[in-house]
């Protein structure tokens, strides 16, 4: 008779085994003990021809022509408006770099001291407690605006107000955003410009401030296009962080993180 | 880049739509649904397609947005998850130790029926809570190895190995049921090999 606690181990691990999921001496040792119990064989024998039925007549699916059709369309869709967003944004950073404002100053030193620092911070990852729930507290608390309007309305009244450039984000493809106004806010103690959205009938809170002040890191970080993303939820609420130009941005909301993810990769500043 | 992408796109993404389609069939349960599913997962790819590392498996990539996207969207209006979990946690370890026991007993009773029908087959799949189903999809029609399920699931291994565990037993359970069924239906099966639960019909069909 075998061992009742080996036999078990074969009930528990028979699918690995049918699986091929065993290293050398896991198998090894798994086929000692088969061979000489006939009861665990019946088992892996069961196991095995259930999985080699089961794929056999497994339903095979093709995907109808018009959802093909559709697919390839909405790709198409998608390669044509992203090229068209591209030119009209080269044609309108060409035309606001014609105007002389005082803001090149303002633009220019954040650039030259932000990649310094934020070649420091990818090497030395600071604390970032904090940063996601103080982004998510201000997200809930449904403060007032204090300028209301579109991207040029908002841009102008920021340009005297903040040391960095405020170039709201646009929202391009299947969730795009409203811009509806903003107000002055902290993050983590420095200075943020802080942009209401609405996104889908949702609110959604934009975050902009130098991101050589504040450290950008959250438990998840991906490469999303050309920008590193930092991804981070707390209560429900899933947070987002990037960098563009030197300019850190977070972008926070109810949203679920897949929608978040197809939010952020959807973008633009300018 | 921009120019690029969408030749490559094709050659690496699109051709796997028809497995995409199936594998959304299976969690969704519904042409309509698995549609919408299929193509929400096409765009989000096209989009973040320059975060995919070319030369890895791009089919693993695809079915790791696939199921994100179901998990997020379309299963969230299924509410009836919990429960389920729940029924099919309490039930399991009996159902391991006394099936393997019983399967040593009559292991012939235990065996797949010879001629497997694909539709049998797809409606004991669909009565499979959807954490099982996935695992049970993911390894048994589609191949991928624990590792990547694991990471297509974004679960440790330790859980695919439970939900898969569970999931064919309950797939297993179905077919073998139906087989009896059907088995009633057909006037060649001798008296003596059938079981118990055709008592029932024996005494409806002699009252």
């Amino acid at each position: 008779m075998k061992g009742a606690v080996h036999c078990e181990g074969v009930w528990r691990f028979c699918d690995a085994f049918v699986d091929g999921e065993f290293g050398d001496v896991e198998r090894a040792e798994f086929e000692a003990h088969v061979e000489g119990c006939p009861d665990c064989q019946a088992i892996v024998r069961a196991q095995a021809a259930w999985k080699q039925a089961v794929r056999a007549s497994a339903p095979r699916e093709q995907a109808p022509d018009l959802l093909r059709a559709r697919v390839v369309a909405l790709l198409e869709k998608e390669a044509v408006a992203k090229e068209a967003l591209k030119a009209q944004l080269d044609a309108d950073l060409a035309a606001v770099a014609v105007v002389p404002k005082r803001s090149f100053v303002a633009r220019a030193w954040p650039y030259a001291a932000c990649a310094s620092i934020a070649a420091a911070l990818l090497v030395t990852r600071g604390p970032h407690a904090g940063v996601t729930a103080d982004l998510i507290a201000k997200h809930q608390r449904n403060l007032p605006m204090e300028i209301s309007g579109g991207s040029d309305n908002v841009r102008r009244w920021y340009a005297d107000k903040v040391d960095f450039p405020v170039r709201p984000p646009i929202f391009v493809g299947a969730h795009p955003g409203a811009l509806r106004g903003g107000r002055l806010a902290n993050v983590r103690d420095h200075q943020a410009a802080y942009l209401f959205y609405e996104v889908d009938g949702n609110k959604v809170s934009v975050f902009i401030f130098d991101a050589g002040e504040v450290p950008m890191e959250a438990r998840r970080h991906q490469i999303i296009g050309n920008r590193e993303v930092y991804f981070d939820a707390e209560r429900g609420y899933n947070v987002a962080l990037y960098r563009d130009h030197g300019v850190g941005y977070a972008i926070a909301g109810d949203l679920d993180q897949d929608q978040m993810m197809t939010l952020v990769s959807s973008a633009v500043s300018h | 880049m921009a120019q690029a992408a969408p030749s490559r796109f094709d050659q690496e993404a699109l051709v796997h739509l028809d497995v995409l389609y199936g594998a959304a069939m299976r969690y969704t349960r519904d042409p309509r649904d698995a549609e919408d599913l299929v193509q929400d997962t096409m765009v989000s790819a096209y989009r973040f397609f320059g975060s995919f590392e070319a030369g890895s498996n791009c089919k693993a990539w695809l079915f790791k947005i696939l199921t994100n996207t179901f998990i997020n969207k379309y299963r969230r209006r299924v509410r009836e998850r919990e429960v389920q979990t729940q029924l099919v946690e309490e039930e399991a370890p009996s159902l391991i130790s006394d099936e393997a026991r019983e399967a040593s007993r009559n292991p012939e009773r235990f065996l797949p029926s010879a001629n497997l029908l694909s539709e049998d087959v797809k409606r004991a799949l669909d009565a499979v809570p959807t954490d099982y189903r996935m695992a049970v999809v993911l390894c048994d029609l589609e191949e991928f190895s624990y590792k990547e399920i694991a990471d297509i699931m974004d679960c440790p291994v330790g859980t695919v190995m439970s939900r898969l565990h569970r999931g064919r037993r309950l797939l297993q359970r179905s077919l073998r049921d139906y087989a009896v069924e059907q088995g009633i239906g057909l006037s060649s099966v001798p008296t003596a090999a059938v079981h118990d639960n055709v008592v029932p019909f024996a005494k409806k069909s002699g009252s």
